[in-house]
C-alpha cells in the first residue's frame, strides 16, 4: 500500500481468459488429483490396518498357545501322577506347540499364517532391529520349551510301532513341566513386548500414510472452496499478491546479500542431512583405519554400535567377522592405501561384498547379519589420503537369494527326475521303486549292525560292509541305466565314486563312512521326489494312456519275460551306442519265462550285469571283429538249457565276442592277493576269480563298467539268494557263455 | 555340506572321551533313523539348536556305561540321578564345542533328560537324523545328529 | 576365600567343587542359572566365580554384565562348552579374567584358577 498509484492500476487489468488459463483450470486440476489420490492413499491406509491387526494379533497367539502348552504338560503330569489315561491333553499339547512353531517361524522367515479370526495371510519376515532382538529371545526361549513339548508328545502319544513306549517317566515329566511354566512366563513377557512394538511399527507404517492423505484432503478442499470463491475476492487478491511482490523486489537485494554469505552453511547443512537420512553407512578412514568425523547416521545403526568417529574399523570388524577373514580384511585394506597398486584391481578383489557378521546379542546370544561393503580410493598428491567406505546390511537380500536358489535346484531337479519318468511304465517304475527302498534299506541295516563296533580290528568288516554296500549301488545303477532315470544314474555313480575311494584306503575307521550315510540320504531324497512325483504322475497319464490301454490290453500285463526282455534291449542299445560297439540281442522269451517267473527282480538284475559286463569286457570294438572274421556287428543271446540233473531250470546267456582273457585275469587275479603269484593255475580257478568282490580287468571306470562288482552282484544272486549254480563257458577268441540254473518252484 | 557337520560332532564326541574319559572313543559306521525306530538306551538327553541351523542333537547311552564313566570323572557312588546329569553335560559339550566350527550364529537349548527307552526321534520333516555309534571301553552309546541348516544363513 | 560355582550341570559343579581339593577356598558356593548367580554374588561377596553360559532363565554372558554392574573388581572364569573364538571374546570383554573350554579335568580346574588368581 506504499504506493497507491501502482494499486489502481493493477485492479484495472483484469482479463478474464488468464484467469480461466491459469487459475480456474489449475485448481480444478489440482482439486481432481488431490481427491485421487487421497482415494489411493484411504485403501493403502485400510490395507495396512488390516494388516498390522492381524500381525499384532498373531503376535499375541504366542502367549495363548504357550499358556496351551504348559497347560497340557501340566494335565498329562497329573493324569500321568493318577494314572489315567492323558485323554485330549496330548493332542492338544501337539496341536499347540505345532501353531506357535509356525507362529515364530512365520517372524523369522516371512510365510503364510492364520490369523485368530480366520483370515490367511502372509507375515512378513521381521527386519526392525528392535523386534528382531525380541524375536531372537523368543526363540532362544521356544526352542527350550519346543523340545520340552515334542519329547512328552513323543513318549505320551499313542505307541509307535518298533519303540517299546513306555511312558515318560514322573520326574521327567515334572522337569519338563516346571521348565515350561517358567519358560513360558518369560516368552509371555517377549511376546507382548513383540507385540507392542509390531503395534507400534504398524502404528507408524500408518501415520507414514495418513499425514500425507490429510495433506491431499486439505489441498482438495481448498481448492474445491477456491473455485466458487475466487469470483469474489478475486481483485483483493490481485491487490495483495502485487503489494507482496514490490515488497518482495525492494528486499532482494538484501537477501542477495545473506543468501551468499550463507551459501557455505547451506552446502554443510545439505552434507549433514544427506548423511543424516541415507540408507547407506557412509564413512571415510585413513591409512590407519580410522573412522573420519563425519560418516552417515545409518552407520551406527548397521554396526550397532555410537560414537564411531575417531574409532579405528578395524577394531570394530575385528570383534564381528571370523579370525581368518579379518586377517584377509586388514590385508586388503593396506592394498587400498597402496598407490602403487591399481584401483581398479584392488576394488575387484573386494572381500566383503557379502560377509557374515555376528553381533553379540544384549540380550545373550548373538545376531547373524550379512554386510556389503564397497571402497573407493581418494587420492591427494598422488598418495592415498583417505578411503571411502560404504556398507549396506545385505541379510534380507542374502536370504532371498539363498531360498530362492534352493527352491531352483530343487524345482531342477524334480524335473530331472520327472522328464525321466514319463517315458517309464508305470509297473516299471513301481519295480524300480521297490528296488531302490529295497537296496538303500539294505545298505541301511548294512550300516547299522552296531555289534561289530565294539569288536577291536575292525578293519576287514569295515571292509566288507563297503562292499555290500556297493553292490547294492551297482545294482541300482544298473537298473536305473535300463530305466535311463539319469538322475539315479549319476547319483549312483558319484555314490560308487566315493566307494571306490574308501575301498582304496589301506586302513578303514567309522568316520570314513559319514560320505556313505550322507550319500545314501541323498539318494533316499531322490527316491521321496520320486514317489511325490509318481503320484502326479498318474494324473498325468491317465488322458494320454487311456486309448493306448484299450487298443492294447495286452502290454498293460506284460509278462516278466517280456519286461525283462524290452528292457535289456533298451539297455544293451543304450550301451553299444555309448561304447561305440553295435551290438544286436537276441531273447527266448519263453525261456527267459521259465527261470523269471519265481523270481523276476532278480533274474532282471542278473541280466543287466551280465550284458553290462559283456559290453564292457568282451564285446570287441567293429574294426578288431572285422580284422578276426567275424561279422561287425555283436550278438548278445538269451536261450533255454535243458533241465540239469538235479531238477534245476536253465538259460544261457551268451556273447560272441573275445570271451574271458585268462591272462589278464590271472596278472589282476595276483596282484589282488586271489591267486597265489608265479605257480600254474587251472584255467577254472582262473576263471572262478572274475566272481570276486571288487574284481575287474577294465582299465578305466566309466557309467557301463569298471566298478568290478557286476559279476560279483551275479555270483551273490544266483548262488547266494536264489541257490542256484552258474557255469562259465568260453573260448578265447569266439564267445563266452554263462549257464544259469536256478530252483524251480513248480518243478517241486 | 552334511558329510563335514556329521564329522565335527564325530570329532566333538572322541574329544570329549579322549579328555575326561582317557580313553579311545571308536566310531561305528553312521546310519539313518528310519520308520521311527526306536534307538534310546537308558539315558538320552536333547539339545535344541536354533540360529544358523534348526534341528536337534541328542546323546543316548545305556546304565552301565554310565556307571563306567563316572568314577573316572570323580563321581564314586553312581546313582541314576547322576547319570541323567551326565549325559545333559555330554550332549552340552559336544554341541557348545561343534561351535567352534560353526561359529556363533550356532546357538543351543539347555539339554533336556529324558530317561528309560521312550525316544524316538523327533526331528522336522525333510530333516534327516544321523546316527553315529559310539563305541568306549565296548560300552555303545550314540549321538543321533538331526539338523537343517537354516535358510537365512548360506 | 569365597567361590561361587554357576552351571546348570549338578556334574559340572561337583566336578568343579572336587578339583579344588584341600585348596585356599573355605566357602563353595553354587547356583544353577544367571539370576541366582547374581543373587549368590551379592549375597555372598565371593572372591571368584566359574560361570557356565548356557544355562535356563539368564545365561552366563548376561549373569557377567550384571555381576561387574555390581561389582567392576569380581573375579570371574567362563567355563563353558561353547567352542567359537567370538564366545570367549565376548565373556573377557564384558568383563570375565578368563575362559575354560568344557570338557574340563581337575587339573585343568586347577590351572584357570590358579592362572586367573595370580594376576
Amino acid at each position: 500500500m506504499k504506493n497507491p498509484l501502482f494499486l489502481i492500476a493493477a485492479l484495472r487489468r483484469r482479463p478474464l481468459l488468464a484467469w480461466t488459463l491459469f487459475f480456474y483450470i489449475p485448481v480444478s486440476l489440482v482439486a481432481a488429483v488431490s481427491i485421487i489420490g487421497a482415494q489411493r492413499y484411504t485403501q493403502k491406509l485400510n490395507a495396512e490396518l488390516a494388516n498390522g491387526q492381524h500381525t499384532v494379533a498373531v503376535a499375541g497367539c504366542i502367549t495363548a498357545f504357550g499358556e496351551q502348552i504348559s497347560k497340557s504338560i501340566l494335565l498329562i503330569e497329573k493324569s500321568v501322577h493318577d494314572k489315567t489315561s492323558p485323554g485330549k491333553s496330548v493332542y492338544e499339547l501337539q496341536v499347540a506347540a505345532d501353531r506357535l512353531d509356525q507362529t515364530v517361524n512365520a517372524f523369522n522367515d516371512g510365510s503364510e499364517v492364520v490369523a485368530p479370526d480366520g483370515v490367511r495371510f502372509m507375515v512378513d519376515s521381521v527386519t526392525d532391529e528392535k523386534a528382531l532382538a525380541v524375536l531372537q529371545e523368543m526363540n532362544v526361549i521356544w526352542v527350550g520349551i519346543k523340545t520340552r513339548a515334542d519329547a512328552v508328545v513323543l513318549t505320551s502319544g499313542p505307541k509307535k510301532q518298533n519303540s517299546e513306549g513306555i511312558p515318560f517317566t514322573e520326574s521327567a515329566l515334572s522337569e519338563a513341566s516346571s521348565f515350561v511354566a517358567s519358560q513360558q512366563t518369560r516368552l509371555s513377557e517377549q511376546a507382548l513386548a513383540f507385540s507392542r512394538r509390531l503395534e507400534q511399527l504398524a502404528n507408524d507404517r500408518v501415520k507414514a500414510l495418513e499425514t500425507p492423505r490429510t495433506a491431499l484432503i486439505g489441498v482438495a478442499v481448498i481448492s474445491l472452496l477456491l473455485l466458487p470463491g475466487a469470483f469474489f475476492i478475486n481483485r483483493v487478491r490481485g491487490a495483495r499478491n502485487a503489494a507482496a511482490s514490490l515488497a518482495a523486489e525492494l528486499g532482494a537485494s538484501q537477501t542477495k546479500l545473506e543468501a551468499q554469505s550463507q551459501a557455505l552453511s547451506i552446502a554443510k547443512a545439505e552434507t549433514d542431512r544427506i548423511m543424516e537420512t541415507v540408507q547407506e553407512g557412509l564413512l571415510l578412514i585413513d591409512a590407519r583405519g580410522i573412522i573420519g568425523d563425519y560418516h552417515s547416521r545409518e552407520l551406527t545403526s548397521i554396526l550397532r554400535q555410537e560414537q564411531l568417529a575417531g574409532r579405528s574399523l578395524l577394531g570394530i570388524l575385528e570383534r564381528l567377522l571370523s579370525e581368518k577373514m579379518f586377517r584377509t580384511t586388514k590385508d586388503y585394506i593396506d592394498l587400498l592405501f597402496d598407490a602403487g597398486r591399481k584401483e581398479k584391481a584392488v576394488l575387484k578383489v573386494n572381500p566383503l561384498t557379502d560377509i557374515e557378521v555376528n553381533f553379540p546379542n544384549p540380550s545373550g546370544g548373538f545376531i547373524n547379519r550379512y554386510l556389503g561393503f564397497s571402497f573407493r580410493r581418494i587420492v591427494e598428491n598422488g598418495a592415498v589420503s583417505r578411503v571411502f567406505v560404504a556398507v549396506r546390511d545385505i541379510t534380507t537380500q542374502i536370504e532371498l537369494e539363498k531360498k530362492l536358489r534352493d527352491s531352483e535346484q530343487h524345482k531342477d531337479r524334480q524335473l530331472d527326475i520327472l522328464l525321466g519318468i514319463v517315458h517309464v511304465a508305470p509297473d516299471e517304475l513301481e519295480a524300480f521303486i521297490t528296488l531302490v527302498e529295497t537296496e538303500l534299506d539294505t545298505i541301511n541295516d548294512t550300516l547299522r549292525a552296531e555289534h561289530l563296533v565294539a569288536a577291536g580290528g575292525q578293519g576287514e568288516a569295515l571292509r566288507e560292509r563297503l562292499q555290500t554296500v556297493f553292490r547294492c549301488v551297482h545294482n541300482l545303477k544298473g537298473n536305473a541305466a535300463v530305466l535311463k532315470l539319469t538322475t539315479f544314474q549319476k547319483a549312483a555313480d558319484l555314490f560308487e565314486t566315493k566307494l571306490n575311494e574308501l575301498l582304496s584306503r589301506p586302513v578303514l575307521t567309522g568316520d570314513d563312512f559319514l560320505s556313505v550315510v550322507v550319500a545314501q540320504a541323498g539318494l533316499r531324497v531322490d527316491l521321496g521326489d520320486l514317489k511325490e512325483l509318481r503320484g502326479k504322475l498318474v494324473g498325468l497319464r491317465q488322458p494320454v494312456g487311456a486309448p493306448d490301454a484299450s487298443a492294447q490290453p495286452a502290454s498293460a500285463i506284460a509278462s516278466p519275460a517280456v519286461q525283462i526282455g524290452a528292457g535289456l534291449r533298451q539297455l544293451v542299445a543304450d550301451a553299444a551306442r555309448d561304447l561305440d560297439k553295435a551290438t544286436t540281442v537276441t531273447i527266448d522269451e519263453y525261456a527267459l519265462h521259465t527261470v523269471a517267473v519265481d523270481r523276476p527282480a532278480l533274474v532282471r538284475d542278473v541280466l543287466i550285469q551280465l550284458a553290462r559286463n559283456s559290453l564292457a569286457h568282451s564285446v570287441e570294438p567293429a574294426p578288431l571283429r572285422l580284422a578276426g572274421g567275424k561279422p561287425a556287428v555283436a550278438t548278445l543271446s538269451v536261450r533255454s538249457l535243458p533241465r540239469s540233473a538235479d531238477g534245476l531250470v536253465g538259460i544261457a546267456f551268451r556273447d560272441d565276442g573275445r570271451g574271458l582273457d585268462l591272462e589278464a585275469i590271472r596278472t589282476r587275479a595276483e596282484s589282488a592277493g586271489l591267486l597265489a603269484p608265479g605257480s600254474s593255475h587251472a584255467p577254472a580257478d582262473i576263471a572262478r576269480c572274475i566272481f570276486a568282490p571288487g574284481f575287474s580287468t577294465a582299465a578305466a571306470v566309466g557309467a557301463h563298467s569298471g566298478r568290478g562288482m557286476g559279476m560279483d552282484i551275479v555270483k551273490s544272486k544266483v548262488v547266494d539268494e536264489a541257490g542256484g549254480v552258474i557255469e562259465v563257458h568260453s573260448t578265447p577268441g569266439q564267445f563266452c557263455e554263462f549257464h544259469l540254473y536256478f530252483p524251480s518252484a513248480s518243478a517241486a | 555340506m552334511e558329510e563335514a557337520i556329521l564329522k565335527i560332532f564325530a570329532q566333538s564326541v572322541t574329544r570329549y572321551f579322549a579328555t575326561v574319559a582317557n580313553g579311545q572313543a571308536v566310531l561305528g559306521t553312521p546310519y539313518l533313523s528310519v520308520d521311527n525306530e526306536s534307538v534310546a538306551f537308558d539315558f538320552s538327553a536333547v539339545i535344541g539348536i536354533t540360529g544358523s541351523h534348526r534341528g536337534n542333537i541328542y546323546y543316548t547311552a545305556p546304565r552301565e556305561k554310565l556307571h563306567a564313566l563316572l568314577p573316572l570323572i570323580g563321581e564314586a557312588a553312581p546313582d541314576d540321578r547322576l547319570c541323567a546329569e551326565l549325559v545333559g553335560e555330554i550332549t552340552n559339550t559336544i554341541s557348545g564345542n561343534a561351535r567352534e566350527q560353526l561359529g556363533a550364529g550356532f546357538m543351543i537349548s539347555t539339554p533336556f533328560i529324558l530317561e528309560g527307552k521312550p525316544l524316538s526321534v523327533h526331528t522336522a520333516r525333510d530333516t534327516t537324523c544321523y546316527i553315529i555309534p559310539v563305541s568306549w571301553n565296548r560300552h555303545s552309546s550314540r549321538v543321533l545328529v538331526s539338523l537343517q541348516q537354516n535358510p537365512g544363513n548360506p | 576365600m569365597k567361590l561361587l560355582i554357576v552351571d546348570d550341570s549338578l556334574i559340572m559343579r561337583r566336578a568343579i567343587e572336587r578339583s579344588l581339593g584341600q585348596s585356599r577356598f573355605t566357602e563353595v558356593h553354587t547356583a544353577t542359572n544367571g539370576l541366582l548367580a547374581v543373587e549368590m554374588f551379592e549375597r555372598h561377596q565371593p572372591d571368584v566365580v566359574t560361570m557356565d553360559i548356557t544355562m535356563p532363565d539368564m545365561d552366563g554372558l548376561a549373569a557377567v554384565d550384571e555381576i561387574m554392574k555390581r561389582n567392576p573388581r569380581a573375579v570371574i572364569l567362563v567355563v563353558s562348552a561353547l567352542a567359537d573364538k567370538a564366545t570367549a571374546v565376548e565373556a573377557v570383554k564384558r568383563g570375565a579374567q578368563g575362559f575354560l573350554l568344557k570338557p574340563v579335568t581337575a587339573q585343568s580346574v586347577q590351572a584357570a584358577l590358579d592362572d586367573i588368581l595370580s594376576d
